[in-house]
């Protein structure tokens, strides 16, 4: 049995959290804390995929703007080219994917339909119920 | 697989900072650096800490305006998990995961030897899988 993206959006349900492009980076800081998660989607409307924001943005972001990253909008911080998977792609896929992009989350699109987001962590977790499962049957 | 194994491919090199170096230092050198996390120490050796991203993005939310000069100590996490060369790669995913951290300081004898991530862990188990693939695409072509 291949693991697809499709069994971690099974488990980790059909969500993903936004922030929108006009919001400080503190608020964007905020909402991290408060959802205790790395990255978010960013969208001016709720459903297009503007962009990704992520906790390394904002340590880059300190390192080249100092002070001054406190006055910047998410928009001018966020990756605007997004790397994205669809539910069909494997886990090994985007393991690959993740390790050459040296990227943690990864939006998931359906056909044009943005349907969740998945982290590195969801994939070590992935592997790791695969393995249990697998070690089960042996 | 072990943890000395991803070691023994990435070496043993460790990034540290002092508890009394400030934010904007920290994120300097992970920028420079390229990577994610850094172990504080005050002497080089003793693990007094260690600081990521993470700490430096709910930093922001905590201290707004105030960041760039909070020292590393006020951030960092002191209460370290750490790993040992002898820890199986499964091991070292289980308490990733279970303690949502992305960074183990590996340790030998109390001797920090190292430091691994999650990105190593998925390069590592990668490489395994390909390995795997490979083995039974060889099989596959013996029994023809």
């Amino acid at each position: 049995m291949v693991m697809t993206v499709a069994n971690i959006l099974k488990v980790k349900g059909l969500v993903y959290k936004t922030v929108r492009p006009d919001e400080t980076v503190v608020e964007f800081a905020q909402h991290l804390k408060d959802e205790r998660i790395g990255a978010m989607i960013v969208t001016h409307d709720g459903s297009a995929l503007d962009g990704i924001i992520s906790e390394r943005d904002i340590a880059i972001g300190l390192a080249k703007h100092a002070e001054k990253l406190l006055g910047m909008k998410v928009s001018e911080l966020m990756t605007k080219v997004v790397v994205v998977c669809s539910p069909e792609d494997s886990i090994d896929d985007i393991m690959n994917i993740m390790t050459q992009r040296r990227i943690r989350h990864l939006p998931v699109k359906d056909g044009d339909k943005l349907v969740g987001i998945v982290s590195i962590g969801d994939v070590v977790k992935a592997h790791l119920t695969g393995r249990l499962m697998s070690a089960r049957i042996v | 697989m072990k943890v000395a194994d991803i070691l023994k491919a990435k070496g043993s090199a460790v990034t540290t900072v002092r508890p009394d170096e400030t934010a904007l230092e920290l994120s300097e050198k992970l920028r420079a650096e390229r990577i994610g996390a850094a172990i504080v120490s005050a002497d080089g050796t003793t693990v007094d800490g260690i600081i990521s991203e993470r700490d430096l993005a709910y930093g922001l939310a905590a201290h707004a305006s105030r960041l760039p000069t909070v020292l590393v100590d006020r951030l960092m996490t002191k209460v370290v998990v750490v790993c040992s060369p002898n820890d199986s790669i499964n091991d070292v995913m289980g308490v990733m995961t279970r303690e949502r951290i992305r960074h183990l300081p590996v340790k030998s004898d109390g001797d920090l030897v190292g430091i691994i991530s999650i990105g190593d862990v998925l390069k590592h188990r990668l490489s395994e899988v390909q390995l795997e693939a490979d083995v039974l695409r060889d099989y596959a072509r013996i029994q023809r």
